[in-house]
């Protein structure tokens, strides 16, 4: 290859994981992550309350619609399966549902002209979605052991066949993992895929701009499916915690 | 550092999105959540509400239809048997007034026959008294005096004899005329 057109072609450096970040008293903070969380948390709390105030039993308005969808199918999932007395797992998987899917949608406008957005999808970065995971990891398994007693919860580790216990208990630390790395992946990839787009020059590709429009409008379908598999799983995971049968 | 530029791997910023995921959850559990429930809950139950009254209004309606065409049926079968009933009683009244009249007719018949017979045997029996004088006073004119009372009893018996055939022929023509009449 000619070294001019390989340098004609050259992609400008592409950061991939960069943060905007801040110190204190040792500890790394990445402040974009974080002040983009606070605007995603700012947009699913200012809904809710909008939503309190304009609640109505005869004639829902749109957003009040949009919540009783959500609220009704996380419902609808839970009851058939894990029944009434689970309720509580309703507002948690509501909670994630809502939250990563604002947080997948807050990076409309990636950063074209800077080596980091000033507001990336905060679930582009581990340290949501290993909290998300987190917390769905020890619920689930704190039900699990409210539901078969410390006892129950170990046995079932060691059902037979025995020599799968270690598989066992790999598979539910993977759990929270995978839960985790899946909407990372998703998102973060997103992000990375409109910067590849972009990083084309518009006289080698002419169509540069509206590939990464399609892309970027796939990609928020992408955003609401990671944000409804995440609550799908949160559900199935507590299924799987309190079912008798074991893991 | 290794630790730093992996971006697999968490810093204190886990923490920080753990409590926000957390305050958030907490939110909408305490504050938005209960309200929504309880309005979806309370359209639940006026829609339950709402069909069950539309259930009970069609049974409702579709009782009284029921009622108005069982109503219009015995009213439709009351008519029909008053109509036959008064078909009946027609036929009845007729038939009652047809032999009535039958047996008027019968009646007037035979009493205008029996006067008739009557009038007759009168007439009759006035023409022999007649007969029989005028007869004796021809034969008295005709044959002068002396004529036994027993030729005079034989000629009279004679004549009213001849006379009477005549009358009973005259009569029958009256009778058969008044067969056609009828």
């Amino acid at each position: 290859m000619p070294e001019v057109m390989d340098r004609a072609l050259a992609v400008p450096p592409i950061p991939v994981g960069d943060h905007v970040t801040a110190k204190f008293l040792g500890l790394t903070f990445d402040l974009d992550t974080i002040w983009s969380t606070a605007l995603a948390a700012a947009v699913v709390l200012g809904l809710g309350f909008y939503l309190r105030r304009k609640v109505s039993a005869a004639v829902p308005n749109k957003v009040q619609i949009l919540w009783e969808l959500i609220i009704g199918w996380v419902g609808d999932q839970v009851e058939a399966g894990l029944g009434r007395r689970y309720r509580h797992v309703v507002p948690i998987a509501v909670t994630i549902f809502v939250l990563v899917l604002v947080a997948n949608w807050v990076e409309v406008f990636p950063g074209l002209w800077h080596n980091t957005d000033y507001l990336p999808s905060p679930s582009a970065d581990v340290n949501l979605t290993y909290a998300l995971g987190a917390t769905v990891f020890v619920l689930t398994n704190a039900a699990s052991i409210r539901a078969r007693g410390l006892r129950g919860y170990v046995r079932a580790f060691f059902v037979r066949p025995r020599l799968l216990a270690p598989i066992r208990v790999l598979e539910e630390l993977m759990k929270p993992v995978t839960l985790s790395l899946r909407l990372f992946g998703n998102i973060f990839s997103g992000g990375i895929m409109i910067a590849l787009l972009l990083a084309i020059p518009i006289y080698a590709f002419p169509f540069t701009l509206a590939f990464s429009v399609a892309w970027k409008l796939f990609d928020l379908f992408i955003g609401a499916i990671q944000a409804f598999i995440f609550a799908l799983l949160t559900i199935l995971y507590y299924q799987f915690a309190v079912s008798q049968e074991g893991h | 550092m290794l630790a730093a530029s992996n971006f697999l791997v968490p810093n204190t910023t886990f923490v920080v999105e753990l409590v926000a995921f957390l305050a958030v959850l907490g939110a909408l559990a305490k504050w938005v959540l209960p309200p929504v429930n309880r309005a979806l809950e309370k359209r639940q139950q006026t829609i339950e509400q709402a069909l069950s009254e539309a259930a009970e209004a069609r049974e409702r309606a579709r009782r009284a239809e029921e009622e108005a065409r069982r109503a219009i049926e015995e009213a439709r079968a009351e008519a029909r048997a008053l109509r036959d009933e008064a078909a009946r009683l027609g036929e009845q009244a007729r038939q009652e007034l047809r032999a009535q009249g039958e047996e008027e007719y019968r009646r007037l018949v035979a009493r205008a026959s029996s006067e008739i017979d009557a009038s007759a045997r009168r007439a009759a029996d006035q023409l022999r008294a007649q007969v029989a004088d005028l007869v004796m006073v021809a034969v008295e004119k005709v044959l002068g005096e002396g004529l036994t009372l027993a030729d005079q009893e034989r000629l009279v018996e004679r004549a009213v004899r001849e006379l009477e055939a005549e009358m009973a022929g005259r009569g029958a023509e009256a009778g058969e005329r008044a067969e056609a009449g009828r």
